[in-house]
């Protein structure tokens, strides 16, 4: 946009111009003003979640063997594996995430040879405490059998 | 006002019995507090809509949550405001800091004494009407330049002076396109202003039939009443991505209701004053009549007109960008100064000759 | 008659570290004569995470995640020259399609930073509803992303050797939609705040950096084209394909004022949206089918030797310095952030101008601190 040279031409174009842009500028607000808005009212309409979505893991204890694959791909070391034995007889303690921590880089899940940890659809994180983030995902099932026996 | 007195105390005969200065007095407090709550009220629809209509501009649906549509969003955050702990803080010039909101409110407020809405719906027909408005308005400034000193507050400071430049610059062409307009009403009066325009749109003073210069006034008043209020593009004094907050940072609570409620009435100041004298007024395309229902029908002309001026502020709002204090003094003193004085000396000749 | 008791006292502010408009973390030291800026200051480090140490100590595969919050705006573009730093390394052949991928997400994103940077910009002057128009187009982009590998802040969408998921006939409709879209929409922004008066005085002859300037400060991308240099290393230096795709190079040119004002840069950003448009559109078109990761060996071991590889991220000139011992981990990183070069300009340009200047051309120049920081 060249500026006239002329100080009395340049003077009414930079009114003509301020009050056309301006006018312009406002035909596009108002453009929009009239359609519907995109936003979604959030608790009350929830958002779609793909398939795709790398949410809270979850976790097919059946399916593990303890290997450890997981624990050792993660960069940040928030998973942590408690069990007994190897392969497929393991006996899976606990299988506790960090998520204070987790990335969510679902490099725990590639790194998975049996496929029993997959990142879910769940995306609310929040809870009233710190220990709260730290989600079990485990059952201790062989605990609590022995101590029945007991 | 005056009339209701004097008729009253002619035709009651209880009130014949006291002395009439309690009688004035008792009616001006009774004048002043229906302003006050029309002015409480108002303001929470208008804050309310402001966000409503920012809301749809910008592809969203403003508040929606307290009540149907979000309507008691405004009267939540008032409660919240007047709860919030009153903060002053311990550095601050104690007695600025505390009277400047009820000086800016002042300002805002004691304008509505000469304000009409409809023929017979006013408070007072001061004879320097006009003039009594626009004196009154320049007072805001005082409150804020001791506020932005009292705050003892960089970013106040710097909120505080932008505005006491922004004033000054602005009265002059607000001062000016309204004497074009009294230049052919020959009244300073916003009642004798009004009535010098006729029923129909091109009989006021906005129509460039009527005069081509009160035609151009007319949009210098609107702007410079624009900077007169702080909106964008003018909003300097408290610009959010410069000066945090502008004078008002170090505000919580009902101080800071205060300064609220004080932008919104001057808003409305603004824009009622240019439906009077621009826009005819009550004289509006509804049809003229007689007693009541003139009264409430030149109410909803004035109201409507108003409202009208009012979304075109929301609207310019969230549509501009800023200007830089240079910019802002130049659009000033380069251009409505001039342009107004040039519509003030054809109105002249055009009123001389014709 | 001596003037000299008319002197005033210059102020000390400090703008930020917690300030509207300072992108975050920025703590910028303003000495002002009233509203006359004599001297600006930029004080950084509030969001040091120590990014290159943490890279020294995990292994290859496991730092691309953490390159996603580096520049957070334009993560792909991390996740992307990490990745091509240690396949240049390993010596690690990429599928072609998962390289149309890498284009495809990396433009996409490219957009998406540039919206943002669109609407901050647009705040910083004043104008806010430009800031709702950007984030809703970037809101589309990101529900692409999701749809495709299911994230929206944090990608993590190039591995080491390919990228994480392949897109389907779907998205890639959903890509080609959002495409006519941004166009469509582009005019409107444009519109709204490009040419309007107010914005095009409030930034045009602000802030100028001339050509010599800006390559003696080490400034890239945006920046560096809006001085009217034209240098972009997806053309200069190309990688991914970049030489083979039909798209211009965007420079300033004075249009509003001077050659390299603050205009310029954010002119330069606006056009780029479209120049992306047109190179995800022909890597949609050309995009064979095939595999979209290569075979990596779980334990990822680096032959002994050093890398240097950059990209232009939407902020500038990214680089990856990497020095290997033949471990899984990099015994050296170093990461050249693009917006650590760009904001040390900030002294030399912001002074002698108005306090309302400053914020524009630290606007201009976009910075994020979590790159800046590291």
């Amino acid at each position: 946009m060249r500026r006239p040279k002329n100080k009395v031409a340049e003077y009414f174009v930079n009114i003509y111009r301020s009050l056309a842009t301006i006018a312009a500028g406002m035909g596009v607000t108002i453009k929009v003003f009239f359609q519907k808005p995109v936003t979604l009212q959030y608790p009350d309409e929830l958002p779609v979640i793909e398939e795709a979505f790398r949410g809270l893991h979850i976790y097919e204890q059946e399916k593990c063997i303890a290997c450890e694959m997981c624990v050792k791909a993660c960069p940040i070391d928030c998973i942590s594996l408690q069990y007994e034995g190897k392969g497929k007889k393991a006996r899976i303690k606990s299988y506790r995430i960090d998520y204070t921590k987790c990335l969510f880089c679902n490099l725990c899940v590639e790194a998975c040879p049996t496929h029993c940890i997959k990142m879910g659809k769940e995306y609310n994180l929040c809870s009233y405490d710190r220990a709260g983030c730290v989600r079990e995902l485990a059952e201790d099932i062989y605990s609590e059998r022995s101590t029945v026996s007991e | 006002m005056r009339e209701l007195i004097e008729y009253l105390l002619t035709h009651v005969p209880l009130l014949t019995k006291v002395p009439s200065i309690f009688v004035y007095a008792v009616f001006i407090l009774i004048g002043a507090g229906v302003v006050l709550g029309y002015i409480s009220v108002m303001v929470i629809i208008w804050v309310y809509l402001e966000r409503k209509v920012a809301g749809h501009i910008q592809a969203r649906y403003g508040p929606m949550r307290v009540g149907p549509h979000g309507i008691l969003q405004t009267i939540a955050d008032a409660i919240k405001l007047f709860m919030k702990e009153d903060i002053i803080i311990p550095t601050s010039h104690k007695v600025l800091f505390i009277i400047a909101p009820f000086l800016v409110f002042f300002g805002a407020f004691a304008p509505f004494v000469v304000l009409p809405y409809s023929e017979s719906l006013y408070l007072s027909k001061m004879n320097v009407g006009v003039f009594y408005l626009l004196a009154l308005t320049a007072f805001e400034v005082i409150g804020i330049i001791m506020a932005g000193w009292g705050s003892n507050n960089k970013w106040a400071l710097y909120g505080g002076m932008r505005h006491a430049a922004q004033m000054i610059c602005y009265e002059l062409p607000m001062g000016i396109s309204v004497l074009t307009v009294v230049v052919f009403t020959g009244s300073l009066t916003l009642h004798g202003i009004t009535n010098a325009q006729g029923w129909l749109p091109w009989q006021w003073f906005i129509s460039p039939l009527k005069s081509p210069f009160t035609f151009i006034a007319g949009f210098v008043f609107y702007i410079a009443g624009l900077a007169a209020t702080k909106r964008v593009p003018f909003d300097l004094p408290e610009a959010e991505s410069e000066l945090v907050a502008g004078y008002h940072a170090e505000y919580s609570g009902m101080r800071f209701a205060f300064f609220f409620l004080a932008e919104y009435t001057a808003m409305y100041l603004v824009c009622a004053v240019t439906s009077l004298l621009f826009l005819g007024g009550w004289n509006g395309p509804l049809p003229r009549a007689q007693g009541w229902l003139g009264n409430l029908l030149g109410l909803i002309n004035v109201l409507s007109k108003t409202y009208f001026l009012l979304f075109v502020m929301l609207w310019l709002r969230w549509t501009l960008p800023r200007l830089r204090i240079d910019q802002l003094l130049s659009t000033s003193l380069k251009y409505l100064l001039p342009i107004s004085l040039g519509a003030l000396l054809g109105a002249a000749i055009q009123s001389a000759i014709f | 008659m001596s003037v000299d008791y008319l002197h005033t006292h210059e102020i000390l502010v400090n703008m930020g570290p917690q300030h509207p408009s300072t992108h975050g973390v920025l703590r910028l030291v303003v000495k002002t004569d009233g509203e006359w800026v004599t001297e600006t200051q930029p004080y950084i480090g509030y969001l040091h995470r120590c990014a290159e140490k943490i890279g020294e100590s995990v292994e290859y595969p496991q730092f691309v995640p953490y390159t996603d919050r580096l520049d957070y705006l334009g993560a792909i573009n991390n996740n992307l020259c990490y990745c091509l730093a240690v396949e240049r390394l390993a010596g690690i052949e990429v599928p072609e399609r998962a390289t149309y991928l890498r284009v495809i997400g990396a433009e996409l994103n490219r957009i998406a930073s540039h919206l943002i940077s669109y609407g901050t910009f647009g705040m910083e002057t004043g104008a806010f509803t430009p800031f709702f128009y950007g984030f809703r187009e970037r809101e589309t982009i990101l529900s692409i992303f999701e749809k495709w590998f299911g994230a929206r802040l944090t990608y993590h969408l190039c591995r080491i050797g390919g990228v994480m998921a392949d897109i389907t006939p779907e998205i890639a409709q959903d890509i080609r939609d959002f495409i006519k879209t941004m166009r469509a929409v582009w005019d409107d922004y444009n519109t709204l705040l490009s040419f309007n008066e107010i914005f095009v005085r409030r930034t045009a002859d602000v802030g100028v950096i001339p050509p010599e300037m800006a390559i003696e400060y080490g400034l890239t991308g945006p920046c560096l084209r809006g001085s009217g240099v034209k240098w972009d290393l997806r053309k200069n230096d190309p990688y991914c394909f970049y030489d083979t795709f039909d798209f211009d190079i965007p420079v300033g040119e004075g249009l509003m004022g001077t050659v390299g004002d603050s205009w310029d840069r954010y002119w330069v950003r606006m056009r780029e949206i479209i120049e992306s448009t047109k190179i995800i559109e022909q890597a949609l078109d050309r995009m064979p089918e095939g595999a979209i990761r290569a075979k990596v060996p779980k334990i990822l071991k680096l032959p002994k030797g050093e890398v240097y590889v950059r990209c232009e991220n939407p902020r500038g000139e990214l680089g990856f310095y990497l020095v290997s011992d033949g471990g899984t981990k990099p015994y050296r990183l170093k990461i050249r952030a693009p917006s650590f070069c760009n904001l040390s300009i900030t002294n030399a340009i912001c002074k002698d101008c108005l306090l309302a200047d400053v914020i524009v051309i630290v606007g201009s120049i976009d910075i994020v601190l979590g790159e800046v920081d590291r």
